[in-house]
């Protein structure tokens, strides 16, 4: 991770019907490298920030620069897809072929890779992703976890700097999850990707770098997992409930059998329970 | 279920080759096999296609699958035109049928053009992604944009109705299961409770694939495609 801001997003403010502002004023910071995850309850604007990331709508009123590239630019829209890569939360409705290798290879294409160009790039993303030789499948006759893997690798194709994710595990089994979980992990480390994970899952938040927090179109809290996540209140005030392993820390803290600073995540639980 | 339109991946001259030309192709392709007369021109094209199949590096089994799916007709075809081609001498009748050697002939080479431009058809759609056959249709449709022809959108629907073909007809299967479930089987019943059932099915399926075409647009969108590639940004474009 640098120090380098490869997203800045300042008061970046949406509405899609005139007067009720979906997103007012959202502003948020991320360095090249960093995993942050976005929380906040159902209609809190997240999805329609990821789309300004990618710029799927026309900003109406902030800034917003991503890898140094305004998204108002309409010229450069197309440079900036490149640079942010989206994956969204039903596997099915983001594939253009029925062929894994063809849809992965959909990305480069578009972004003027020559035909031998852009499969080799599509049989080096499926291997990224732990899919290798999976290009003549049929989607519709894989998993949800192996389809957001193809989903993942189609975004991966193009080489992007900053890969979104909204809420891309929410309707695949806790197996899959872990595999584009794990997938996910690999691009970071590979390749040095930044991402951006929209989620609902607060054990998935607790392994972000930072958590974000979104309530009514605004970002109203960020930080590290172990403090944004621990704090009851700011997330009960944005309709979430702390992770399971917060929950259960502060049970044992009310009945006097543990004090301290709660852990995030089940091994910094274990680590604190064994020490 | 198996890959709809049946698209082989693989890397041939022909998978290689543009759509249009392979439409092109396969409209000519189509008229000299309808061109067909005698057994060295038949012999002449079922090498050609021969060829074609080898360097399509498809596989027989996947070139030759619709034949046998059509085998009954393609049955059919020799028998009505052995049995009703009446020019000749019969070799045997029994009352209006009579069966000419004349008749056995045209019968096998009709049958014969059938098959060959069957496999041309299934050369096309094994080596062209549905996709890209859109792209194909669009550059072909390219003069009639010029006279202010929306082909653009019109091959986008043609592409995105394609491939939710399979979820849609797996999801109309779950909402039927559901629907005999809940209010009893489709089949036996009267005329109009099935018609409203299937009334009753049609509006959550269209309801979906509205949806699905809405996120499917904005997936690709995000994935690089331009509608239009002479304007640089769809950025413009409201939410809608
Ligand atoms: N295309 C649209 N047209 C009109 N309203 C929309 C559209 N998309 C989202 N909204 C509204 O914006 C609000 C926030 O949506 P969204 O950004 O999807 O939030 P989140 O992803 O946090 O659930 C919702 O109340 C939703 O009704
Ligand atoms: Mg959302």
């Amino acid at each position: 991770m640098t120090d380098e801001r490869i997203v800045e997003a300042r008061g970046v403010t949406h509405a899609y019907v005139p007067g009720r502002p979906t997103l007012s004023g959202a502003s948020l910071d991320v360095r090249r490298g960093e995993f942050v995850a976005i929380v906040g309850e159902n209609g809190s604007g997240k999805t329609t920030l990821a789309r300004h990331l990618n710029a799927l709508i026309p900003l109406q009123a902030g800034e917003l620069t991503v890898a140094g590239i305004d998204a108002a630019d309409h010229g450069r829209v197309w440079e900036l897809r490149r640079i942010c890569g989206m994956v969204f939360q039903n596997p099915e409705n983001q594939f253009v072929s029925s062929v894994v290798g063809e849809d992965v290879a959909f990305g480069p294409r578009n972004f003027g890779a020559s035909e031998g160009a852009a499969r080799r790039v599509a049989l080096e993303a499926l291997a990224s992703v732990g899919l290798p030789g999976f290009e003549r499948r049929d989607v519709h006759e894989l998993s949800g976890g192996q389809q957001q893997r193809v989903a993942l690798a189609g975004v991966l194709a193009s080489e992007p700097d900053v890969i979104v994710l909204d809420e891309a595990t929410s309707m695949i089994d806790p197996r899959g999850r872990d595999e584009l979980v794990a997938a996910v992990r690999r691009a970071r480390v590979e390749r040095g990707a930044t991402i951006i994970w929209i989620t609902h899952d607060m054990e998935l938040a607790a392994r972000a770098d930072r958590v974000v927090v979104m309530r009514a179109g605004e970002v109203v809290a960020e930080g590290a997992p172990e403090r944004v996540l621990t704090d009851r209140e700011l997330l009960s005030s944005a309709g979430l409930e702390p992770p399971l392993v917060v929950r259960t820390w502060g049970e044992l803290v009310r009945r006097g059998v543990a004090s301290g600073p709660a852990p995030v995540t089940v091994e910094g639980l274990v680590s604190l329970l064994c020490s | 279920m198996r890959t709809f339109g049946g698209y082989v991946w693989a890397d041939s001259p022909l998978h290689r080759a543009p759509a249009a030309a392979k439409l092109v192709g396969l409209v000519v392709g189509a008229a000299l096999v309808l061109a067909v007369r005698g057994p060295i021109t038949l012999a002449a094209a079922l090498v050609a296609v021969a060829v074609l199949g080898v360097v399509s590096r498809v596989g027989w089994r996947r070139l030759l699958a619709p034949l046998w799916g059509m085998r009954w007709f393609l049955l059919v075809i020799v028998a009505l035109n052995a049995l009703l081609f009446s020019v000749s001498e019969p070799l045997f009748s029994l009352g209006p049928l009579r069966l000419t050697l004349p008749g056995i002939e045209r019968g096998l080479l009709i049958a014969a053009r059938t098959c060959l431009i069957v496999v041309l058809g299934a050369m096309l759609t094994a080596t062209t992604t549905p996709q890209q056959v859109v792209h194909g249709v669009r550059e072909l449709l390219k003069p009639l944009a010029r006279l202010g022809v929306p082909t653009e959108t019109a091959a986008l629907a043609v592409g995105v109705t394609v491939q939710f073909v399979p979820t849609l007809l797996r999801e109309s299967r779950q909402l039927m299961r559901a629907q005999e479930l809940r209010c009893g089987g489709f089949a036996a019943r009267g005329i109009m409770r099935r018609a409203v059932s299937y009334v009753r099915l049609l509006v959550p399926v269209f309801v979906c694939a509205v949806r699905r075409a809405d996120e499917l647009s904005r997936a690709m969108e995000a994935r690089g495609y331009r509608v239009d590639r002479r304007r640089g940004a769809t950025g413009e474009r409201g939410c809608s």
